[in-house]
């Protein structure tokens, strides 16, 4: 098992170069920071001065291997447009993404897991064909238009019509304070999970339907042991394995942030950052932030691996 | 059990982002200044603060702007976006800034440099600057004639790769400060946008630095561009960078303390977020809507829109390159280019797609003290068109409905792409009409618009205006506070691969427009100064050199409870901050 993580983590160090090159290049490429100094009252030596202060008159090859010579000592540089370290920049926004994603993560994982059990067991009921017809109404759905809707209703309606009403994101509130958090956290962890609980509750669904209907759960059924422990202990445990995966997916994404939503509440987080700043052609910033979201994609790739052992025995890594 | 290890590693997850949350959120929240008084430093939101004894202590007055975009560093000179610029308004004016007639309005400074008191000296190279008495910082400590130079000195520092721009301020050979409230300053040539240093307008400007703080100091990444020392009517208390600025009134503001307590501005980057916050009264006021906004902004409860006819304008531009592999041949002829302005329809679009609000120009200067009013903006006559087309030589000879002719020995059809930037439902709609117009007189315009940081990259970056590979594009800018154009005309500001950084994108080439943008640059009397730039309109409009569109609006979304706003063609919102007030 050491030498296999050991192996995929050299695999891993070669797969973030190939990141790096490659997003290096779309990155200025897509977006030229000097756009943002090509209109207004600046004169053309201005012009020439700010470029050579960004080092922008070099060839990017040049750029590239001066970023990636800092970066490989862990150090991401000044953002060009602000003139403070992109690890500031980012160290700013990383608790609040946290905070939102996670959270979001947690009510996705535990809505789909008991909807998905529920609609697999009552298979082809009632609740089974709503839910059914409900995921594809929630995973067809734009998020843009998930969040913007749920702010009309429970926001600027309820408050319109005098019931008690959630924020807009757009109010002065403190993060610190856990009974604003909460409050201001209900509207987008809603937007993000309506989408995500579509998709995994018809995975987990699906995949329990498969277990359900194999020899030992039968053979479980027949020793006695009640409808409950059939399906928990014993259904569950295998059909889990497919959600280990997807979780393992999303992680990395706990680290990006959502834009649309964090965009649509006014909320802090990363996805708004790198969004904020492909559009200013701060590369470093944009850089610094596609490399711990390539690695943690790397990393998580290996623990969902280990995690497959966990969940499931016959798994072994070598 | 396994799953018990899982949720145990989740729960960690969770507690660890909290934790970090815990350890982040104060690091990112600057001490307020030891100087002010409690109850201003402590001020809660309006909503949320219940007054114990509100006889005794009156509740502070807060608003909320909401800020689509968040500036890279709140002093301006550091940050090209308008949004630090206003951010400089509000808290660093410096001598002057521009009234609502778009007058300059003394702040600091006790009057402006002027001939008639010798302020300005003859050769019209030294200026006096006084300041008013007994000025402050918002630390309290004394603001003086060594400021104005310390600032100059800053600027000029190559050490402070942050600094933008430093137009004019090369121009300055040395600052005297003779006593602390007079300030000396001696330019090495003549220099017309005088006025503009140490000011502060809609769109740029320079507040003072303070020489106590930063003596020794480089800008770059310095604390003091997320909390700068300044002299206006408010000062940062704080900026949790991505959501929220807190501003403080200023007990040492020159105009004395003004009458609203607490500007939170809440970076809310989202428009239809920004509208909803708008009626639900979280934000008070959206100072950076778009014209599309308006009809949403009249039909929201509770929410007006003030919109002033602005000195930006939007303009569609010809490639002007006389070299024939850069530039389009058809468009050196004259008669084509009036056949065009001829052929547009612009009166419908500010009829319709502006709502009346705002009117079609007839030059690059509109809602300025230069604009030349005798210009009429062309007609929308597409008969005259036609015959101007007919008479360059341009007809439908194959029949498809779009006009051929001879150009420099080849033959050219008028079928070309227009660029302009994109997502933006008005100039899509705008070009959408335009093509239908032209394609009526026989041209055929195709759209090809791309992302503001792609149509406006550099030369170095591909940018198609700055290398002239576009044949007609179209965007907004302005001329504004100074009339100068900065170039954008001149002959030698072609940009070129050995002058990357030249300002004519037009890429046009008249040494009449060159020398009279020269002279203007030369005059010190304004009035004088201004028929110039008369005379180069009247150029311009004869030659036809640009499709002027549209005054731009500044459209303002503004909630009940705030007063006292005025606003100003040059986009000076926040010049009478010291008046607004809050309904009780």
């Amino acid at each position: 098992m050491t030498t296999y993580i050991l192996r995929r983590l050299i695999q891993g160090i070669f797969i973030l170069m190939i990141i790096t090159t490659v997003s290096f290049g779309l990155t200025r490429m897509a977006s030229d920071p000097m756009a943002q100094y090509t209109l207004g009252r600046i004169s053309s030596e201005d012009r020439a001065r700010i470029r050579k202060n960004l080092g922008l008159d070099q060839p990017i090859p040049v750029q590239y291997f001066k970023w990636l010579s800092l970066a490989v000592r862990g150090d991401f540089g000044y953002s060009i447009t602000n003139r403070q370290p992109v690890s500031e920049l980012i160290m700013q926004r990383l608790p609040q993404t946290l905070v939102l994603m996670v959270t979001a993560e947690v009510v996705i994982i535990i809505l789909s897991a008991l909807l998905g059990i529920y609609s697999a067991v009552k298979q082809y009921s009632l609740f089974d064909n709503v839910l059914t017809g409900l995921s594809f109404v929630g995973f067809s759905l734009p998020i843009f238009f998930i969040a913007l809707t749920l702010m009309f209703i429970f926001a600027v309606q309820f408050k319109e019509w005098g019931l008690p009403y959630l924020p807009t994101g757009a109010d002065v509130w403190k993060f610190t304070d856990l009974s604003e958090l909460v409050t201001h956290l209900i509207l987008p962890v809603a937007s993000l999970a309506i989408i995500q609980v579509a998709g995994y509750t018809r995975y987990l669904r699906s995949s329990m339907l498969e277990v359900l209907s194999q020899d030992y759960i039968r053979t479980a059924r027949a020793k006695g042991l009640i409808e409950r422990a059939v399906v928990v202990r014993h259904a569950l445990r295998n059909a889990a394995l497919p959600l280990v995966t997807l979780i393992g997916l999303d992680a990395p994404a706990l680290l990006a942030g959502a834009i649309v939503t964090e965009t649509v509440y006014s909320w802090p987080g990363m996805g708004r950052l790198f969004w904020q700043q492909a559009g200013r052609g701060d590369y470093p910033t944009v850089m610094a932030i596609l490399l711990i979201v390539a690695t943690a994609v790397v990393v998580f790739q290996i623990l969902t691996d280990i995690a497959y052992t966990v969940v499931d025995p016959r798994i072994r890594l070598s | 059990m396994k799953s018990n290890k899982l949720f145990a590693l989740l729960s960690m997850v969770v507690i660890a982002a909290m934790a970090l949350t815990a350890c982040g959120a104060p690091a990112t929240t600057a001490a307020p200044a030891a100087t002010q008084p409690p109850a201003a430093a402590t001020a809660a939101p309006a909503a949320t603060a219940v007054p114990e004894q509100p006889t005794a202590v009156p509740e502070p007055k807060t608003i909320t702007i909401g800020f689509q975009q968040e500036p890279t560093a709140l002093y301006p000179k550091c940050s090209n976006m308008t949004f630090a610029v206003w951010v400089g308004q509000l808290t660093n004016p410096g001598l002057w800034t521009w009234d609502g007639n778009n007058q300059p309005i003394m702040e600091l400074a006790e009057s402006m440099p002027n001939t008639a008191d010798g302020s300005i000296s003859a050769d019209g190279l030294t200026y006096t600057y006084k300041l008013k008495p007994g000025l402050k910082w918002n630390d309290g400590e004394p603001l003086t004639s060594a400021d104005i130079k310390f600032t100059w000195e800053t600027i000029m520092d190559p050490a402070n790769t942050c600094i933008v721009d430093r137009l004019g301020f090369e121009l300055i050979e040395s600052i005297e400060t003779p006593d602390d409230v007079t300030a000396v300053v001696k330019f090495t040539e003549f220099y017309a946008p005088w006025n503009n240093l140490f000011a502060m307008s809609g769109n740029s400007g320079t507040g003072l630095l303070p020489q106590h703080i930063l003596e020794g100091q480089i800008l770059d990444n310095n604390d003091f561009l997320r909390q700068p020392i300044t002299a206006g009517a408010y000062y940062v208390e704080s900026w949790v960078q991505g959501d929220l600025i807190t501003l403080q009134a200023n007990d040492n503001y020159v105009r004395g303390r003004p009458k609203i307590d607490t500007i939170f501005i809440k970076m809310v980057p989202s428009r239809e977020a920004l509208l909803a916050a708008l009626q639900t009264g979280d934000v008070d006021l959206g100072p950076d809507f778009v014209e599309a906004s308006i009809p949403d902004l009249e039909n929201t409860p509770g929410v007006s829109a003030i919109a002033i006819t602005g000195s930006s304008f939007e303009h569609y531009l010809f490639n002007l390159d006389q070299d024939p592999a850069v530039g389009f041949c058809p468009f050196q002829d004259v008669r084509v280019r009036k056949a065009m302005i001829l052929g547009i329809d612009r009166y419908t679009t500010a009829d319709t797609l502006l709502f009346g609000k705002t009117r079609v120009v007839s030059n690059l200067w509109p809602n300025t003290p230069v604009e030349n009013t005798d210009l009429e903006p062309y007609p929308f006559d597409p008969d005259q068109a036609k015959a101007l087309l007919d008479e360059a030589g341009y007809t439908d000879t194959d029949g498809d409905g779009i006009r051929e002719g001879e150009c420099n020995g080849e033959t050219v059809t008028l079928s070309f792409t227009h660029q302009t930037t994109t997502p933006n439902q008005l100039r899509a709609d705008v070009q959408a009409l335009a093509a239908q117009n032209l394609l009526d007189i026989g041209i055929e315009l195709i759209p090809d618009n791309k992302s503001p940081d792609i149509l406006f990259a550099g030369f170095a970056g591909d940018g198609p205006l700055a290398t002239g590979n576009f044949v007609l594009a179209g965007y907004t800018t302005s001329f504004i506070p100074d009339p100068d154009p900065l170039g954008s005309f001149d002959c030698n500001q072609i940009p070129t691969t050995e002058s990357p950084d030249g300002a004519n994108w037009y890429r046009m080439c008249f040494p009449e427009l060159d020398a009279m943008m020269a002279e203007q640059k030369s005059i010190a009397d304004p009035a004088a100064r201004a028929e110039i730039f008369k005379d180069a309109q009247q150029f311009m409009y004869d030659n036809a050199l640009f499709i002027p569109m549209y005054a731009r609006l500044n459209v303002l979304g503004v909630g009940s409870r705030l007063t006292g706003l005025q606003g100003s063609a040059f986009g000076d919102v926040y010049w009478n901050v010291y008046d607004w007030d809050v309904n009780p």
